[in-house]
């Protein structure tokens, strides 16, 4: 029996149909299968009515600990920033969420315009010429940075800086072999990159994360002048949520830069609710990757906006466009746009004082009260590795508190957010004060 | 609502604020001033209500699946239902961390491996992925695991493609580092078996095909078409965009695909956000399982679940974490509400409404490979072209003054002045008629000589059409 199937027709319809079109029934339609391949026993569950569907997700999702629900130190390229309802209010809406890809640019200009002001949102971030409509996730971004670098550059070594985010790295090192090239990570020092380790041989590309994945600060304007001299183009990674204290990418010399959004206006949605940010300079804007929307007039004279450059793109250019990216991730992008809208650039900045001051007075206190370390003397911004015992993840997680990734055994991160508080820093370093004991 | 909206820069004005955040804590430790942002980003400032009403004002300027009909082809534009985005939302879902530890996350590993398993069930495959991020994601995972494949056989390098395929699948390709060698499609739109037999040798890596192809047609030959790739030592790719023609019915396991992407923002009804995101997830066979990116979920024997970070012979990763979660559990909770016989219903109303629509049409739309629609057919404009020169772009931009979205126009590239017309299971015998009765309407339009009415459509949406050439030309892409 049907538990309700959101399809309208009645028997009536279905018989009046039928009658238009010529055919006896349903299966009638589907003859054109051969029967060989038609009606095969396929096993499913049976259909849950509304209610019944709503309780069986309450009680998978019962079985999970949200870390978004306590004491959370995770980090890593996802971090549990607060949300404001604003955000969720316009993402829901029917209107933005249920509208597909603006091909139809006159019946789509409440999309393309807000794309429009969240490219121009990036590139003001990331301090470079021009963004895009978005891509999936950060790790991605760096594939597809990669492969811009490649459409206008000779060269085949891509030169990671040790502290590039290892998931970044793994999907690049993916995808390398298809896109003919080779993927090299440089040595660190204290948890950062020594400009000197970049030579000047055949290098495609040299990959900076500022913050890098520990959170440590590395000496990005001279790993970028390096590699300028050696005649790479110089990708960026950013942490969007410190670029209202940090420098931002273009400022330090990126070419292009790179982002996982999701600290922006996105929940952590176990990695699920990722967004690629994108920006570059004018030197590859009519060669970047994924929808691009620009202003242009309608017949009147008036303003508006389309998808523009098409021609770049997979539909158009098939196997000889730069990217295959189609669908992106349009709706977590507009929740980037509104949330950077809520906080302006004052916002940004706020959020950027309290996560650095939470982090800086953690930081303090463990290494002044606890048997941890802070891993790096370097200088960090809202996150940082400590090193310590070995198993501190678990002990911590028995008291409730959330840290991590890993790098290996003894060495974790803690991240910190506007939504830390004092009183989560003294939890935090009592429990790693009793744990460094035993 | 024709008055030109401002963009929020223009709204900007400073000191205004929405933002409400606490006093940092502690003393602000200033960043050294060699790593400091000499400026402020120019974001915008705005009040909470400014912000609010901008962005409604904008969501007003949208066709969206929710208030109207958006017939565009190969897109599967079906009503998503409400309570899936309540359920994604739910906070054990919502805010939890991929690094928790396992017994943090069990009840999200169980449903990725219980859709997991359905998923293979709907495909006829033994494994899938959740980590492609949408269908051409998915493809590039493929080529990639075959890359993987035949890592120590590089005279493989050529992948065979139909000429009525999305554009994703050659550019997936040359991403991939293969080549595209292109297969015609017979007189009957299908793909032209012959011609296929020609290409097919020690080169081969393998085909992509589409089925029902671009056309809206099932391939009728399609065992016969994987197992001359079989032969030639090839794999064979089903791009399940059309899934929605088949779910419940016909399995490409059974038709001897080898992989399979199915795009969850079509056939299992979750929103598409604008323009995403979507989820791809890929089911495969047997012989490709071992390559599958990581991470996978593992059930293990005291009947916990657990992530599977490097199993033997993976490609790897593709995706920062294990693609959209978000979505997957929108699309699971769809499918527990459909069941088998939902899901059969879904194909079959989808089936019925495309002929319907088809034949309502085709008295004066040539429908040039009308033999077996399925879930979409594609039509022609070009006899239009005699009356003042009239094109599918205007037939385009002339519904969209009839309240509703256009078709998908000038694809697939087969036919000449394509309308591909999917009008999906959830749309009522009424909007048919409706839409049905506009595209005859706008052909009568034309030879009644009103050819400059609808060249220069749309005239009542809130701006009249836009200049595309300009936009290119002089390229502003941010305010």
């Amino acid at each position: 029996m049907s538990a309700g199937d959101f399809v309208p027709h009645t028997p009536d319809d279905i018989e009046a149909m039928l009658g238009v079109i010529g055919a006896s029934s349903i299966d009638d339609l589907f003859t054109v299968i051969p029967a060989a391949l038609r009606d095969p026993s396929i096993s499913l569950p049976e259909a849950l009515p509304e209610p019944g569907v709503v309780s069986h997700l309450r009680a998978l999702a019962s079985r999970n600990a949200p870390a978004g629900d306590g004491v959370n130190f995770l980090g890593g390229g996802l971090y549990d920033h607060y949300v404001p309802a604003a955000v969720r209010a316009m993402q829901s809406r029917g209107e933005f969420a249920t509208a597909y890809t603006p091909y139809q640019a006159e019946a789509s200009q409440g999309t393309l315009q807000m794309i429009f002001e969240f490219q121009t949102m990036i590139a003001e971030l990331f301090g470079l010429a021009v963004s895009n409509a978005s891509l999936y996730d950060g790790g991605t971004g760096l594939v597809e940075a990669v492969n811009l670098a490649a459409m206008r550059r000779d060269g085949r070594r891509v030169l990671l800086c040790g502290g590039v985010n290892p998931r970044y790295r793994r999907v690049l090192e993916t995808y390398a072999d298809g896109l003919g090239i080779e993927v090299g990570v440089l040595p660190t020092t204290d948890m950062v990159t020594d400009p000197s380790a970049i030579g000047s041989d055949d290098v495609l590309a040299v990959v900076v994360q500022q913050p890098n994945a520990w959170g440590f600060l590395e000496d990005a304007r001279a790993l970028a002048t390096a590699a300028g001299e050696a005649g790479a183009v110089v990708i960026g990674i950013a942490d969007p949520m410190t670029l209202g204290v940090l420098a931002p990418p273009g400022e330090w010399g990126a070419h292009i830069a790179i982002a996982e959004g999701q600290a922006v206006g996105n929940p952590m949605a176990f990695g699920g609710q990722c967004v690629g940010l994108f920006a570059c300079n004018d030197e590859f804007a009519r060669h970047m990757p994924g929808r691009l929307v620009g202003e242009t007039v309608d017949a009147d004279g008036r303003r508006g906006w389309v998808l523009t450059l098409q021609a770049r793109e997979q539909h158009i250019k098939r196997e000889k466009a730069g990217s295959n990216i189609c669908t992106n991730q349009t709706l977590f992008a507009l929740g980037v746009a509104v949330h950077l809208s809520w906080l302006g650039p004052e916002g940004l900045r706020r959020v950027g004082e309290i996560s650095g001051a939470l982090a800086h007075e953690a930081a303090r206190r463990i290494a002044s009260e606890t048997n941890f370390e802070i891993a790096s003397s370097r200088p960090f911004v809202r996150e940082f590795a400590v090193r310590g015992p070995r198993d501190t993840l678990e002990e911590l997680r028995h008291r409730g508190i959330f840290a991590g990734p890993a790098l290996d055994d003894d060495t974790f991160n803690l991240a910190f957010t506007e939504k830390r508080t004092p009183q989560d820093v003294e939890v935090l370093v009592e429990a790693l004060t009793e744990i460094g004991k035993t | 609502m024709t008055r030109e909206p401002d963009t929020i820069f223009e709204l900007s004005r400073p000191g205004r604020r929405s933002w409400s955040l606490p006093e940092a804590p502690f003393d602000v430790e200033p960043v050294p001033s060699e790593f400091a942002r000499r400026d402020a980003p120019k974001l915008p400032e705005v009040s909470e209500g400014g912000l609010i009403r901008h962005f409604t004002q904008l969501s007003e300027r949208n066709f969206a699946i929710d208030n109207a009909f958006y017939p565009l082809g190969s897109c599967t534009m079906k009503y998503n239902p409400k309570v899936q985005d309540e359920l994604a939302a739910l906070s054990g879902f919502r805010d939890l961390h991929p690094d928790q530890p396992l017994a943090d996350i069990q009840g999200a590993l169980e449903l990725l491996w219980t859709f997991e398993r359905d998923l293979c069930e709907i495909t006829g495959m033994t494994a899938a992925t959740f980590c492609p991020a949408a269908g051409a994601h998915g493809e590039i995972t493929a080529l990639l695991m075959w890359r993987k494949h035949f890592a120590n056989d590089r005279s493989r390098d050529t992948v065979i493609i139909p000429d009525s395929a999305h554009g994703t699948n050659p550019a997936s390709v040359r991403l991939a580092g293969f080549k595209v060698a292109e297969v015609p499609s017979g007189p009957d739109g299908q793909v032209d078996v012959d011609a296929l037999k020609g290409l097919l040798g020690p080169h081969v890596v393998g085909l992509m095909i589409t089925n029902p192809n671009t056309l809206g047609v099932f391939e009728q030959r399609i065992d016969e078409i994987t197992k001359f790739v079989h032969d030639a030592g090839g794999f064979a790719y089903c791009d399940g965009a059309n899934l929605n023609a088949l779910v419940g019915r016909a399995l490409p396991g059974d038709m001897g695909f080898d992989v399979v992407h199915i795009n969850l923002h079509k056939t299992f009804s979750t929103p598409h956000g604008g323009g995403g995101p979507g989820a791809g997830p890929l089911c495969v066979d047997e012989a490709l399982e071992p390559y599958l990116p990581v991470p996978r979920v593992k059930r293990l024997d005291d009947g916990t679940f657990a992530w599977d970070h490097d199993h033997a012979s993976t490609i790897g990763p593709v995706h920062s974490f294990g693609g959209n979660f978000a979505v997957v559990v929108r699309a699971y909770a769809y499918l527990r509400r459909l069941g088998l016989d939902g899901l059969r219903r879904v194909s079959g109303m989808a089936v019925l409404n495309a002929n319907y629509v088809k034949k309502k049409v085709d008295a004066r739309y040539r429908v040039p490979y009308s033999e077996g629609t399925m879930h979409e057919f594609v039509a022609s404009g070009d006899f239009l072209r005699k009356f003042g020169g009239v094109r599918t772009f205007d037939v385009a931009k002339a519904l969209l003054d009839h309240g509703f979205h256009a078709p998908t126009v000038y694809f697939p590239l087969t036919v000449r002045e394509a309308l591909m017309v999917e009008p999906t299971e959830t749309e009522s015998k009424e909007t048919l008629d409706a839409f049905a009765q506009a595209l005859l309407e706008i052909a009568e339009q034309a030879e009644a000589g009103h050819a400059d009415e609808l060249r220069s459509a749309p005239h009542t949406l809130p701006v009249s059409r836009l200049d595309e050439a300009r936009a290119a030309r002089q390229l502003k892409l941010r305010a």
